[in-house]
């Protein structure tokens, strides 16, 4: 167990991982650019897979929220796991919209969207909404991308308020969700529609849900100050009743405050799931 | 994980099959029926390790030899050439999530449609995985995950290793497969990732015994002389040891472990027999045995297990032994497929997993010996009953190109004797007969043998206490044919044999003696619940006189003298004879062996029944039975749909 090169602050988190994190579901893990939390993460994976802990059918997934920060744990992956190829079957390297998009085209018949659909850019789902709802036509974009990713705000019923839109604009969430949710049953989609769908596929479905559970018994997140409320909701819902989590966050680096991350998030996860550990 | 459904189309014989196999399902049916072609389409598409680049589809896999034959799939689209669909249910131990399968689940509603998160029965949805193969007039088979939105991923080899399905065909070599060659069973029960070590140590010392033929002088002075001349020629090294050496080439693990074979030492021998040297019945056992512990070290693994005939080659004890062992594998992910024609086999099933295979003209047909499903309390009741008190004989009717529903014990003990006995029989056209236990249940056992597409012949006492017309009329609406005749009894009395009353006295003194039985003869025949009114009465009469008879022919003849001879052995027959066996042994006494003591009504019945199987008995827009020619029986007037025996 001691072929990696660890050094003396990233020991503590490893023997906690091996001690099965001391009776705990989550571990909490802050730390500033450069810590070497990408590293840590893919050595923790390693660790699982070596105690036995991940059986011959499941995965240790790591999300992260952005492609770039997935390329890098692709890389740390390709290191660490250099002598035991096998084992990088048992990892899964990915971030969210990827996969939720797997997800939510694997299902998207049972989600009731068309067989032949297409994931849109940004440009083109400003202009269908724009081209949907003519009022909309001289309106910034800034404020188009703000209202088309409104989507990713409506987990399951209820309706969250869109706070950095001006009460001017507010009105028009709704009607441009409807268009959204037009667009999709006519084969479009877009990345910020993709959270939606998977949520209802883990709502709706009586067996997604549970056959994620038990093919990820641990979840390891990075940079999960980045990480919309939408996205909480889906991580709690895959750590299920009894999955491990090991979630790395940085409010230092928090860029992507506007879609809604938020410090409380963080704080609200370490309280429900009542362990942290600070580096 | 199991099969749920199996879909076929245009797969050799079989133009289209839906069937839905239970955890163990037993395939029977006629030759040529299709059952092996059922277990080959299941082969097809999840057997590993077959080869497809060495074209092993041709053109007579097709059915029809057609490659253009089309069908339409479940959804309602057309397809051409082969396609078989299979459905997988019940995932256990993480199945559903491994190879990342959980891309390809289904949801299905309890009706086996496939069904949207919005949907009424979304709450109970199972999951399913489903996989095709096709093949198209390229003869190059596909194998794909059904799902649409999957987009046709590949069911790989890997996908077929995780479900785990082996084929144990009717042609096996067990052989082959209690030898080391790769995927035999033996290799299978044997082999693990640990052996390697020590197959390399052999290997190693076949190497180091090389030395032991140099200590033989002659080999290693010949040896040396041969190196020498070759260092001669200046192609190899000058060094004096090791120029030229002896190694164990080409012993590769496989070829290692093949070169050792089974041995058994017999009961009454010293030595130990190799396996080929045995006998086929052995050989068989001992692959059944082999698998079964397959199936026992394979606890983690999923199994899917398809036999052929298992009963090949082994005594019938052998055969209820094993698949009795087969039945309790003690095992949660296993499945079982088997077909048979061995009634020992079929009788260790329970009838709901029995399927009778039935090749109809546009389809196949799996029918279940006994489908609950939607069933009234009533008939359910039938079906238990069915199964529990004469599961031998029905699986025999079933087995049969006809039955023949008689009423009573006598029919069922006695005509099978006079039947053997003629030179035309039953059995010559495949005919079983089955007792109903009274005119009252013909009618269900009629609908059970329908379901199962098997003609069925009804065969009706005419006497009017037992039947009502209403009954009879019903039957004769439900069966292929109905016969009319007096009785049983009746047409017993109408032999040779019984034309007098000693022989009558004598058949019936060799199963009950007079004198240590005259309640049987007397008080218990003229007294009966039954009796008829006559007897009855003359008993109370004459009570005395009938005691005093000293044997069974005074008896009789004091009953001749009062005309009630006929009467009394009519109803002696009737309450003796509802018994099997003594049926049995009075039709053998009354023929005592002779073709020609056969009752003349019952050697017409046979004739009857024969004309019936070669399609000279036919039913005409399934109202009026046709007949020529024919002077053994006649159209019933008021109901065209039966027959009735003539009696001169």
């Amino acid at each position: 167990m001691s072929d990696y090169s660890i050094t003396e602050d990233k020991k503590p988190i490893l023997e906690l991982v091996e001690n099965g994190f001391d009776g705990k579901r989550l571990i909490i893990i802050e730390a500033p650019p450069g810590a070497g939390k990408t590293f840590l993460s893919v050595l923790c994976a390693k660790r699982l897979i070596d105690l036995g802990k991940i059986r011959d059918n499941q995965k240790v997934l790591l999300m992260t929220f952005s492609r770039n920060a997935r390329a890098q744990l692709n890389k740390e992956a390709e290191t660490v796991f250099a002598s035991d190829r096998e084992e990088l079957k048992q990892i899964e390297i990915t971030n969210f919209h990827s996969f939720f998009q797997k997800y939510v085209w694997a299902y998207r018949s049972y989600l009731r969207l068309p067989l032949d659909l297409e994931l849109v850019w940004p440009i083109k789902r400003y202009q269908q909404i724009r081209n949907a709802l003519p009022e909309l036509a001289g309106i910034r974009d800034n404020i188009i991308d703000a209202l088309s990713s409104c989507l990713e705000f409506f987990p399951a019923e209820f309706y969250p308020p869109i706070s950095f839109l001006s009460k001017k604009y507010k009105k028009y969430v709704l009607p441009v969700k409807d268009i959204i949710l037009n667009l999709n049953k006519e084969g479009f989609i877009a990345h910020a529609d993709l959270a939606y769908y998977f949520y209802l596929l883990l709502n709706k479905s009586p067996f997604v849900l549970e056959t994620l559970n038990a093919k990820y018994p641990c979840i390891i997140l990075d940079e999960y100050q980045d990480s919309s409320e939408f996205q909480d909701l889906i991580v709690r819902k895959l750590l299920g009743n009894k999955n491990k989590g090991i979630v790395f966050t940085d409010d230092m680096q928090m860029i992507h405050a506007w879609r809604g991350a938020s410090k409380e998030r963080i704080n609200n996860l370490r309280k429900d799931y009542s362990y942290s550990h600070q580096e | 994980m199991r099969i749920r459904r199996v879909i076929i189309h245009n797969f050799r014989s079989i133009k289209y099959l839906d069937f839905k196999p239970e955890k163990i399902s037993l395939l029977i049916g006629g030759n040529n029926s299709g059952k092996t072609n059922v277990l080959q389409a299941l082969d097809f598409v999840l057997n590993p390790y077959k080869n497809w680049y060495e074209g092993i589809v041709t053109e007579y896999d097709f059915y029809n030899r057609n490659t253009e034959e089309k069908g339409i799939l479940s959804d309602g689209a057309e397809c051409t050439g082969i396609n078989i669909e299979i459905w997988f249910s019940d995932f256990t131990n993480g199945e559903e999530h491994q190879n990342d399968w959980d891309f390809c689940m289904e949801h299905i509603n309890n009706k086996d449609e496939i069904i949207s998160y919005d949907e009424e029965s979304n709450e109970e949805a199972e999951k399913i995985l489903r996989i095709t193969a096709e093949c198209h007039a390229d003869l190059k088979p596909l194998f794909h995950f059904t799902k649409p939105d999957v987009e046709n991923r590949s069911f790989t080899r890997s996908d077929k290793e995780k479900i785990g399905f082996h084929f144990v065909p009717a042609y096996r070599n067990p052989l082959y497969e209690l030898s080391f060659y790769h995927n035999s069973f033996l290799s299978k029960l044997l082999e693990r990732e640990e052996l390697k070590e020590k197959i390399g140590n052999i290997i190693e010392e076949i190497g180091q015994s090389q030395k032991e033929l140099f200590e033989d002088e002659k080999f290693k002075e010949n040896f040396e002389s041969l190196q020498k001349s070759i260092q001669d020629l200046k192609l190899i090294s000058s060094k004096k040891e090791g120029a030229m050496g002896l190694e164990p080439l080409g012993i590769s693990a496989r070829r290692t472990l093949q070169n050792f074979g089974l041995v058994f030492q017999p009961i009454n021998t010293e030595k130990p027999i190799p396996l080929k040297n045995q006998g086929v019945g052995a050989q068989n056992a001992m692959l059944i045995l082999a698998i079964l512990q397959t199936i026992k070290e394979a606890e983690h693994e999923n199994l899917i297990l398809s036999f052929e005939e298992p009963e090949q080659n082994l005594e019938p004890y052998y055969q209820r032994l094993l698949v009795k062992k087969m039945l309790k594998p003690g095992k949660k992910n296993f499945q079982l497929f088997i077909t048979s024609y061995s009634p020992e086999i079929i009788r260790s099933f329970n009838f709901n997993s029995v399927y009778l295979v039935q090749n109809q003209k546009i389809n196949h047909e799996l029918i279940k010996f006994s489908d609950e499903e939607d069933a009234s309390l009533d008939w359910r009741k039938f079906l238990y009953r069915l199964e529990k008190r004469n599961k031998e004989e029905v699986i025999a009717g079933i087995l049969a190109r006809a039955v023949l529903l008689v009423e009573g014990e006598a029919e069922k003990g006695g005509l099978p004797v006079f039947s053997q006995l003629s030179s035309i029989g039953f059995d010559d056209v495949g005919v079983e007969l089955i007792w109903c236990e009274g005119i009252t249940e013909i009618p269900k056992y009629i609908k059970y043998f329908k379901r199962l597409n098997i003609p069925v012949i009804a065969l009706c006492d005419k006497d009017e206490e037992s039947c009502n017309l209403t009954q009879r009329n019903e039957i004769a609406q439900m069966a292929d044919l109905t016969v009319v005749w007096g009785s049983y009894e009746e047409s017993l009395l109408s032999s040779l044999t019984f034309a007098t009353p000693v022989k009558f006295a004598e058949v019936c003194n060799k199963e009950y003696d007079f004198g240590e039985n005259r309640d049987i003869f007397i008080s218990n025949t003229f007294d009966a619940a039954k009796t008829p009114f006559e007897l009855k009465k003359f008993y109370h009469k004459e009570q005395k006189e009938l005691m005093d008879c000293s044997n069974l022919k005074e008896l009789l003849n004091i009953l001749k003298e009062n005309d009630l001879l006929y009467c009394y052995q009519k109803f002696f027959l009737h309450k003796s004879l509802a018994n099997i066996r003594r049926s049995r042994l009075v039709a053998n006494e009354i023929c005592n062996g002779n073709e020609e003591n056969i009752p003349p009504s019952i050697c017409k019945l046979i004739a009857l029944v024969i004309e019936f199987c070669e399609g000279k008995i036919n039913r005409i827009n399934g109202d009026v039975i046709k007949i020529d020619n024919c002077n053994i029986a006649q159209v019933i007037k008021d109901n065209p749909l039966m027959l009735e025996i003539i009696n001169e």
